[in-house]
Order: C-alpha cells, then structure tokens, then sequence
C-alpha cells in the first residue's frame, strides 16, 4: 500500500491496486466520527457510442443510459432496495451521474465493514429486468420534469447544446423523456458490462476508518468474486471542430428575469502546461475577471446590467475547454458585450495574480477540513485528470504569472454561443 | 471537544474549542420577534452591510480585503424561525497557523468594521450602494417563483394560516419602496442596540485569549431584551380539508400537504415528532418514499418535513398533475397508518438509528456544531448524551398516540395543466 504525504494540509493518503485493476485512494482523519466511501465508474453521460463488451460493431445507445442505469443498481433480485438497506443500518447512500462519471457512495457512523461490503456487493452485481426497468421509466421521467423547471439546469444543458457538434456533451444528462422510453434491460447489460469492470473503476475513502482494515475488507470482497478479463474499451472518435453550433438563441421558458448564458468554446492549446494547471488558471483568470472583487463586478452594477455578480462554469472535453457565463439580466445584449471585451487585452498585476494565488491555496486548506469534500475532489480529479494532486507545495510554486500570460495569449475566444432566456411572452 | 459558554450583559458567547478543523468559525446571530413589516427591512440592512463600510466603501474594496486574508469570508442570511427572526452574519477564516501571525485579528476588525462602521454619511446610509442593495433585493425576491419547491411552500403555509408568522415570506416588495437610507439606518441603530446577540465560534482557540479578542472588538451595548418563545402555536383546526390547485407554465406539478400540530410536550418534540417524521417521509425506507414513489413510481421525490418551531409537517412530491388524487388517497392512507398500529418495530428502529447517527455526527463539523447550539437556545433541549438515552423509550404506542395531535389542514399543488 503506498502511503503518499499529502503536502501544505499534512494529510496521508493510501493508494493500492488490487490484482482485478481496482484501484483505491484512501484519505483517513480520526478526527472526525464518519466515514465515507465511494465506489465510481469511469463512465458517463458522453458514453454512448462505443463497441459493447464481446461484441465487434460500434453501438448507439439513448442518451440518458447511464444515469438510467445508476438508478437501477439499486434494485436488488429480492426486490428490496439498497437505499433501505442503509437506512436500516443508520447510514446515508446516494448516486449520481455526470458527463464522465457514475458515482455510489455511502456515509456511516458504524457498521462500516457491513456497509462497505454492500457498496461493493449491489454496484458488482446488476439485477435488470423487463418489468422493473419500465417501472423506473416513470420515476426517472418525473425527474426530467423536474429539472425542466429549474432555469440555471436549462441554461446549462442548453449552452452545451448550442456549442458542441458531435461531442455528446450536448445532450442532457438525463436524457430526453423519448430516450428513456426506448431503453431496454440488454441496452442496460452491455452497458453496464462494458463499463463496470473493476479496471475501469475506483474507490475513495476518506473520514474515520483504518486504512489497513478498509484495505482488508475490499480485497477480501473482491478475491471473493470472478470477473471476466480486464478489456480495452473502444469509444467512438468524437472529432469536435472548434466552431460552435448556433452562434445565438433566443428561448422563451417560465423565469421572472431574463438571463443570458455566454459559452467560449476554447481549442486546448498544444503547449506543455497539464489539464490541471490549465483549469486552476483558468480558474484564476474568470475570477479575476469576473468574480466578486472584480472591477468587471463593480461597473456592471453601476450601469443597471446585473445586480448579482455573474456566475460561470469551466469544463474539459479533452478537446476543448468550455467557459460558460451566466447571469441574471435585463440587458443581455449590454452584458455580453462587455463580457467579450474583458477578454480582449487581458492585464492582471502581479500584486492581483499573488492574491488570487493565495486565494487558491486557501481553498485547498479548506478543502481537507470536510471529508465529504475530500472524497468528491478526488473523485472530480481521477475523473478528469487520472490523479489526485498531492503535493500541494510543488503545485502552488509551480503557478507562475509568466507562465499564466503565456497561457492566456495561446487561447483562442473567437468561438462563443449567446444564450439569452426570456420570459414568457404570454405572461408579459 | 471543549465548550465553554458566556452569559454577557450584551451577548451570550458560545465557544467550541476542537483541533478538528484548519478554519475558525464565527457566527453571530441578532435575534428579536418576528415582524412581518420588519422582514423586508432586515434584509436590506444585512445585505447593506457585507457589501461595504467606512472603510472598505465598496463592494471591490470590501472583496479585495477578504481574499488578501487569505480568502476569508463573510456570510449574510435572514432567516425566521417559528416566532423569532434571526439576522446572521457567519466569518469564516484559516488559522493563523496556515496563514500568518495576527491574519484571524485582522478578519476580526474587518467584521466589526462591517457591523459597527457600516458606509453611512451624516445620519443615513450611503445612497449608491443602498440604491444597488435595494435592487439586489428586488430581483431576488422576484426571482423565489423560480424554484417551485420553495414557491409552493410559501402558497401552502399562506393558506394554511395567512395571519400566523408560519405565511410570512423572505421578504415583499411592496415593502422595499418604503424603505429609505434615513429609516434603514435608524432601524439598524435600534436593531444593534435592542436584538438579542448570540456569538458563536469554533476552532482551535483559546477561549480566555479569544473572548478577550471579542470583548476588545466588538463593543456591542449591554442589554435587557426578551425574546418570546420559538414555538407558533395553531389555534384553528377545521375538519374539512383545503385543497388549492394553481396553475403556472410548469413541466413538474408540485404538492404539498400541510399538516397542523397540536401543542406538544418537551418529549414529544424532541424524541417522539423527529421519529414520526421519519418513518412517515424521512428517509428512502420510509412509507411516502416507498409508496409515492416505489412501488407506484409516482414521484421522483417524495417526503416528509417536520417543522419544530412553526409546529407543521409537510408531506411533499414532484408529480405528474393527473396523478393527484391517486397521490392523495396514498398520503392519507400513510398518515392513517402511523396512527393505527401499522408501524413496526423495524421501522422504530430505523428512525431510531438515524436519529442517534445524527447526534453522532454533530461535531464532524463547524456548521453542524453551531446549528446545534443554536437549537439548543431555542428549544429546551436535553444533553446529547441524554438523548440517546432517551430516544430508545418511544414505543411504537407513542406514534401512534402523537398522530391524534397531527390534522391534515391543506393541500396545495402547482400544476403546468388545464
């Protein structure tokens, strides 16, 4: 087992493989009275076009098939359900499903041998059926609705819709009510088989636990069970050209302010700065930009064009980054412009880049005072960059204003979608 | 973890003192009555003063200082619970450790400058931030319809009491054009003075060197202020339920059914009320869950919410609006059961585990420790240690004898149909 310092924060971490490809990161703290454990595939929403397991041909499956089948894990062959289990057991459980990620995790304040080996037990062993695949239709349909009705999921889900061509980051999560209807138990099976080797899998512990314990109990679980062969999985090429889809879009949905949705979608640049760095300086620089101690901030309240500082989101195709900006506003036009030109003539002082350094060391401080925070970072980090920073020293040293200008003049922001959400215009 | 409590003319000081965490928590809580006139108000005075003061007199100014303390931060919510409405203002910074020598002093003066410095010129408050707080303010509230859940909260309780402070809402616009920099400042004046102040913190201190920091910079006045009791007490129950349905451009029909309780006594509340809840809709074992959305795959989301002070509980779902009925008769039907012998011993336990796991797990963190000495002020609450002691002596005979206490008021869906 190796045992990693975890710099800055003088946390350990325990990381091991074990002989079926599972790999487990562990990050103890005695302090605290739970523990939580977390059992992910390295799958997702995106994941639909691939050569199933023992198959030859490339396969398109609905979207929304992933998230479909984090539901059905739960579901076990006596009928009982999983999340009943824990709640018997005085512990919490839950899942969910992103772009690149599958997610089953369990908190508990004891009984955790009993609990762990559950986690491990119901997401290795898939029990679906004709009968109770349909049944889900109707529960998973209900949540659709539900997000629907949640303006920042739709501004969300539709700016990835206008920006991305091919990249299956452009359809929903969720899926579509249709997508979901035309899911069947064998869509599920070669999914689910493709993807839910223990190879393309992984743990993170992190709370009050003992690692050697923790250790002992998933090895004997999983020396205890037969697996087929570790495979290589084989996706579809996705070949996103930089362009973006739909340069502009007007919606009208049911808010009471209309809200606008910038997306910059920004070619990875080919130089040797790793996808890491590159979000923590992007990171960096929409802050600067726009965050709330920005000048951005302050002169848009002053003309009237928001009154909340804006939000935004960055996320990594591989391919691309994606910036999405976002606000509340009566002048989406106004706004906009002026978004687009903070990006044109970028300066930030030295004195500003050591203050928004110092603010990201702070948050990786703050980050190892929650356990709960721990595990899902290292989750977000295996999922994107197949690590888990640690040390944190060389991290923060190595964040240079020089290297951070290089990087800022090598994007490319001439690709962007305009999202402006309106008001229904029978309710005006 | 040691704890230590101050009774101070001017504020009560609670001190938390625990190696657990890198951060040092502070909250400080201005409680009084709750006023419906006074709700809107309050929200404009806490949002005036977290955006700037006399010496950072904008938000840039104020920004830029927290983060240079090594991203330190400040937190505003006004929050009414049952009877009492609470203005909070939470700081949160490293310890020094991480930091540098003096770093939680400085964040400390920069919270007094906010409270007792605010941005005021002669005897109001500065305009130009206050015109922005007061259009912050405004979209705000305009935009609470968007999340139809806490919408149709807010519909349900209005209907099920429109005089009892259960109605009241974050705040109203109507209100907002009263509010001028001239009586804003006078009621900050009078809410500094006359609200009762409760200091919490938590983190790696030292209690005699920390509350001698507090005492040196935070010159809050002695006072003698009474607060009434937490609790809202119903005095009208109808046998005939209501049901309202409105209609808005929604994919999702939401409901919600409120449940008015009778007065009930210290044991029910703390032990007896948090079971029910449970086994009622608190939990993926529990009967709602199981039957809304299970076994009849009705639901998405379907649950129970008890609320303490304002004495409801609220039965909730995300559901298709053509299923309302079906959904009704199986909310009743699970009522009726908590009341007729049909919880079991399984169940019981349950709850019971999950009602001592979460006093398990109150220390994990700052925000769960102070939350629960905030209750503790509100409620006459026995010891954790007592408490798990004495939530293994409800019976079953107990739940089923508090749903007597529980009276279906009003139903109320939001619908997107004809």
């Amino acid at each position: 087992m190796e045992k990693i310092l975890i710099s800055k924060v003088k946390e350990i971490m325990y990381h091991e493989v074990l002989s079926n490809g599972l790999e487990i990161f562990m990050v103890p703290n005695e302090k605290v009275k739970e523990t939580q454990v977390s059992f992910t595939a390295k799958y997702g929403s995106t994941n639909i076009q691939f050569i199933p397991r023992g198959q030859e041909k490339m396969k398109t499956y609905p979207n929304g098939i992933a998230h479909f089948l984090e539901h059905k894990m739960f579901e076990q062959k006596d009928g009982t359900h999983v999340l009943s289990y824990y709640s018997s057991n005085g512990a919490s459980a839950n899942a969910y499903t992103g772009h690149y990620v599958t997610s089953y995790y369990f908190k508990c304040a004891d009984k955790l041998k009993d609990n762990l080996e559950m986690l491990l037990d119901f997401v290795q062993d898939p029990y679906f059926t004709d009968e109770n695949v349909e049944k889900e239709k109707g529960i998973i349909s209900e949540e659709i609705h539900m997000y629907e009705d949640m303006p920042e999921s739709f501004l969300e889900e539709e700016s990835f819709s206008l920006t991305f061509i091919n990249h299956p980051i452009k359809n929903k999560i969720g899926g579509q009510i249709d997508d979901i209807k035309a899911i069947t138990k064998d869509d599920l099976y070669e999914n689910y088989n493709t993807f839910y080797h223990p190879s393309n899998m992984f743990v993170v512990a992190t709370g009050n636990f003992d690692p050697k314990e923790m250790l002992s109990i998933i090895k004997n679980n999983q020396e205890g069970k037969n697996f087929l062969p570790k495979t290589k999985i084989v996706m579809n090429e996705i070949n996103e050209p930089n362009e973006v889809k739909c340069e502009y879009e007007m919606a009208e949905k049911n808010v009471e302010m209309p809200k606008v949705a910038l997306g910059y979608k920004i070619p990875i640049p080919n130089n040797k700065i790793r996808l890491s760095k590159l979000m923590i300086y992007s990171n960096i620089l929409l802050d600067f930009l726009f965050g709330q101690s920005s000048v951005f901030n302050e002169k848009m309240k002053e003309k009237g064009y928001i009154y909340s500082h804006v939000g935004y989101d960055i996320i990594n195709t591989k391919q691309h980054l994606f910036y999405n900006i976002i606000a509340d506003t009566n002048y989406s036009k106004e706004l906009v412009e002026e978004i687009k030109n903070s990006f044109h003539n970028i300066k930030i002082s030295e004195e500003d880049f050591l203050t928004k350094k110092k603010l990201f060391v702070s948050y990786q401080i703050y980050l190892y005072d929650s356990f709960e925070a721990v595990n899902q970072d290292i989750v977000g980090d295996i999922i994107t960059y197949g690590e888990h920073e640690t040390d944190i020293d060389k991290l923060i040293n190595s964040i240079q204003l020089e290297e951070f200008k290089e990087l800022i003049d090598s994007l490319d922001f001439s690709h962007s979608s305009v999202l402006v959400v309106n008001p229904l215009s029978r309710k005006e | 973890m040691e704890v230590k409590h101050y009774n101070l003319d001017n504020y009560k000081l609670h001190m938390y003192k625990t190696d657990k965490f890198k951060k040092i928590t502070m909250r400080i809580s201005f409680k009084r009555n709750v006023v419906k006139e006074e709700i809107t108000m309050r929200g404009v005075i806490s949002h005036l003063l977290i955006l700037s003061c006399q010496k950072y007199p904008s938000e840039r100014l104020l920004s830029n200082k927290m983060e240079s303390l090594y991203g330190s931060s400040i937190w505003n919510s006004n929050v009414r619970v049952g009877s009492n409405a609470k203005m909070i203002m939470d700081l949160v910074m490293l310890d020094d450790i991480y930091t540098e020598k003096d770093n939680s002093i400085e964040c400390l003066k920069t919270l007094k400058e906010i409270i007792f410095n605010p941005n005021i010129i002669e005897d109001r408050f500065d305009s130009k931030t206050f015109d922005l707080v007061k259009e912050e303010i405004a979209a705000q509230l305009k935009l609470e319809k968007e999340n139809t859940d806490s919408y149709s909260l807010n519909r349900l309780f209005e209907n099920m009491d429109p005089v009892l402070p259960l109605s009241y809402r974050n705040g109203y616009i109507e209100d907002l054009k009263e509010i001028t920099e001239k009586n804003a400042y006078t009621y900050y004046l009078d809410m500094l003075k006359n609200d009762l102040i409760d200091i919490y913190v938590v983190g790696n201190i030292d209690f005699e060197d920390f509350r001698e920091k507090i005492c040196n910079i935070f010159p809050f006045a002695k006072r003698n202020v009474d607060v009434k009791s937490v609790f809202v007490e119903h005095t009208k129950f109808f046998n005939k339920i209501k049901e309202i349905k409105e209609k808005d451009e929604v994919s999702q029909a939401v409901m919600m059914i409120g449940c008015k309780i009778k007065t009930l006594t210290n044991f029910e509340y703390q032990y007896v009320m948090p079971l029910y809840n449970n086994i009622l809709g608190g939990s993926p074992s529990s009967k709602i869950f199981q039957s809304i959305r299970e076994k009849n795959s009705l639901a998405y989301h379907a649950s129970s919410l008890y609320r303490r002070a304002d004495n409801v509980l609220i039965i909730w779902a995300g559901i298709n609006k053509d299923n309302y009925d079906q959904v009704l008769v199986l909310v009743k039907e699970a009522l009726n059961s908590m009341g007729t012998n049909k919880v079991t011993i399984k169940e019981l336990n349950t709850a019971k585990a999950h009602f001592i796991r979460n006093l398990n797990i109150i220390n994990d963190s700052p925000k769960s420790i102070i939350a629960n000495a905030m209750t503790k002020e509100n409620y006459d609450l026995d010891s954790i240690e007592e408490q798990k002691e004495k939530i293994n002596t409800v019976t079953i005979d107990d739940i089923n004898k508090i749903n007597a206490k529980i009276i279906l008021d009003t139903v109320y869906m939001l619908h997107g149909g004809e």
